[in-house]
Parts: C-alpha cells; structure tokens; sequence
C-alpha cells in the first residue's frame, strides 16, 4: 500500500516537472587513477599462522591505453587518449580529437539515476548546475585478463552558455568520483578504489 | 660612570640594529612595484609565494613556469588559469621528458590553481621520473595540504604500473 502511495507521488512529480537536462552532457578526456589491491600469497606456517602478503598495483590512463592497446592490436599515437561519451561509449582518439577506434566494448561508463541542483532555461537551454547521479565504469579486456567494475557517486559541475545568434552553444562539463572497485587479473581477485575525473566542453547547435 | 654609558650606548645600537636590520633587508628583497614579468618566479602577494627561490636553483634544469600576465581575480586571470591548466592535461597525455619537464616546472608557478593543475598532470602523465620532483617540493612547501597531496602523488607513482605487472607475470610464466 505504502509503495504504491509512494509510486504514485514520483509519477505525479515527474509529470508536474518539465523536461530536465540530461546528465553526464558532454565528450570528456578519462582521466582515472586507480589503485588495486591483490592477494599475493597465502601461507600457513608450521605454527599454525597464516601469512598473507597483499600487492597494491597502480592503474591509470596511460596504462589503461597500453591495456586497450594490446586488447585492439592497435599502436596509438604519441597523445592519444580515451574519451568518455555522454552516452557512455568510449574511443581513443589522437592528440587532435581524431576518432582511432572504438572501445565500448572494452570499456563502459554508465550514468545513471540523477538529482538536478541549480538552473536550466528550457526556452534557451541556457543551464548553469551541480548535477548527481550513479556511476559505473566497467573494463573487460578479456586478452588482458582483467574485468574490474569501479562504482561510485558522481557530481557533474554543468554550465551551458545561451546560445547565440546562429544557436550556438558554449556547454562545459566538470566530473568527478570517487570510486572504489572489485574484479578479477588472470582470474585472481582484486579490489582497489581512486578517482575519475571527465572535463570536456564542446560547443553545440542548438536549433 | 663614562665606560658604562658608553657600555649601555653599544646595547642599545646592538638592540636597534637586531630590530632593524632584519626589516631592512625583507624590504630591500622585495622585487619593485611592477616588476612581476621581470621576475616572475616568486613575485606575487604573500598568499602565493610559496615555492621559493631554492627550489628554484635546485631545479635549474626545468624550463621557467608560465606566469599569468594578467591581475590575479581578474576575468582574464580566470580565463588565463582554464587554459593554462587545460594545456597542462594536454601536455599530460604524451610520453616524452620535454612534456613532462613542462609540467613539472609549473610547481614554482605562484598560482595555486596551476600547482593543482600540474599535480594532475603529473598524475596522468604516470611516469616515475616525477618522483623526485614531487619529494623535493613537497618537501619545500609550507602548506601542510598541499605537502599532503604532494606526498601522495608521488607515493601513488611508487607503485607498480598494472602493464609492469602483467609483464613480470608473463616473463615469469615463460621461464
């Protein structure tokens, strides 16, 4: 009874609001860095002690393209680097933005529930918000071994310029997580945590 | 009588001279209204003066860091700083030492929005070579938070790469 009191209210409430923006708006640069833990070894002693040796490892982006690099067969240029989509695919692209190849199979982001703090024009889509939502990235380089999910609340720093006489669009987007993580290298447990940061701008047509 | 005047006389020159020769030399240190550009280094208002002369001679090898030309809180300080740092991350997605030099000299820039932006530069550039540096500032700032981050960043890059472990592995499975 509770719950479909509850359903309704959301429903009402979504249908009593006009269109939000949506979140994570913006191309941005992956820049992770992330440490991980892993179980070395495990011994029992011949007092009855058991020893346990955890190696902590770092991953960030550069290795992350080495990664990815191996995964494709693909030797990317001097300053490449992995872009995030707002929809949550993923490409390295050069130093230029040129498109190389597409990853998304390798490497996910997913954004999902979101809370909007701040403004947004819906006439002139003129937005100037701290955006919060949930956020995953998933890597799965099955040539590499190596499956990890790292999780966490994301807050999106979001300003949108009012568009100009040609509809012209300044956005530029801010994000940042602390994530934390488990998964699996060569089938051996590993959990870690760090951060990810996305800053991009692009300028968009709005008409 | 007179020897004790004269003994008391020579104390207080001693005493003035303590006062004031201190003072007069952090004046006469102080660059000249103006010379900023001149020199760049560790000019600025008190708040961000930070990294000092020393660290500077100890790393002479590293090109000179990019001084904002224009007032600080001014709109086109703010628009200056975004660039700046952008640049930096930018800089931070190649392999070579000319880029990572680049970023490292910025760690004696007076702007602390520029000494943040080269911490995360050098984050992601993700080379070991950065390690002494990080100590060696870290080691120089005043600023307990800014030591913290410091200290982090270079104990993050200690770490083994996963690429080195996975290598280590691979080699250790072949033999």
């Amino acid at each position: 009874m509770k719950m479909k009191s509850l359903r309704t209210l959301l429903l009402v409430a979504a249908m009593a609001l006009p269109a939000l923006p949506a979140s994570a708006t913006v191309p941005a640069p992956l820049v992770l860095n992330f440490t991980y833990y892993a179980q070395v070894s495990e011994n029992l002693d011949g007092n009855g002690n058991v020893h346990g040796v955890v190696q902590a490892a770092r991953l960030d982006s550069k290795a992350l393209l080495k990664l990815l690099s191996l995964e494709t067969g693909i030797i990317f240029p001097k300053g490449a680097k992995i872009i995030i989509y707002p929809d949550g695919d993923s490409a390295v692209v050069d130093k230029h933005g040129e498109f190389i190849v597409d990853t998304t199979e390798l490497l996910f982001a997913d954004f999902g529930n979101s809370l909007f703090d701040g403004f947004f024009n819906v006439n002139t889509d003129h937005e100037k918000s701290n955006i919060f939502m949930t956020f995953t990235l998933t890597l799965d380089l099955p040539e590499q071994g190596l499956f990890l999910e790292m999780t966490g609340l994301a807050r999106e720093n979001f300003k949108a310029s009012k568009p100009d006489k040609n509809d012209n669009q300044k956005q530029k987007g801010s994000i940042k997580v602390n994530v934390s993580g488990q998964g699996a290298l060569e089938e051996e447990l590993i959990l870690g945590d760090g951060t990810v940061k996305l800053n991009g701008k692009e300028t968009v047509n709005v008409d | 009588m007179t020897a004790s005047r004269k003994t008391l006389a020579a104390g207080i020159l001693v005493l003035l001279a303590a006062v004031l020769l201190p003072w007069g030399v952090k004046q006469f240190s102080s660059p000249p209204p103006g010379g900023e550009n001149a020199a760049p280094s560790h000019t600025r208002t008190a708040a961000t003066t930070r990294p000092t002369a020393k660290l500077l001679a100890a790393d002479a090898s590293l090109p000179a860091p990019q001084i904002c030309p224009h007032p600080a809180g001014s709109e086109e300080h703010r628009t200056w700083l975004q660039d700046r740092g952008e640049a930096l991350m930018d800089l931070s997605w190649n392999d070579d030492k000319e880029s990572l030099d680049l970023i490292l000299a910025e760690f004696s820039n007076p702007d602390p929005e520029i000494r943040a932006d080269a911490l995360q530069a050098t984050l992601n550039f993700a080379s070991q070579d950065a390690i002494p540096r990080l100590e060696r500032v870290a080691l120089a700032t005043d600023s307990a938070e800014e030591r913290q981050k410091l200290q982090d960043a270079a104990e993050y890059l200690k770490l083994p790469s996963i690429t080195e472990v996975l290598a280590k592995r691979k080699k250790t499975d072949t033999k």
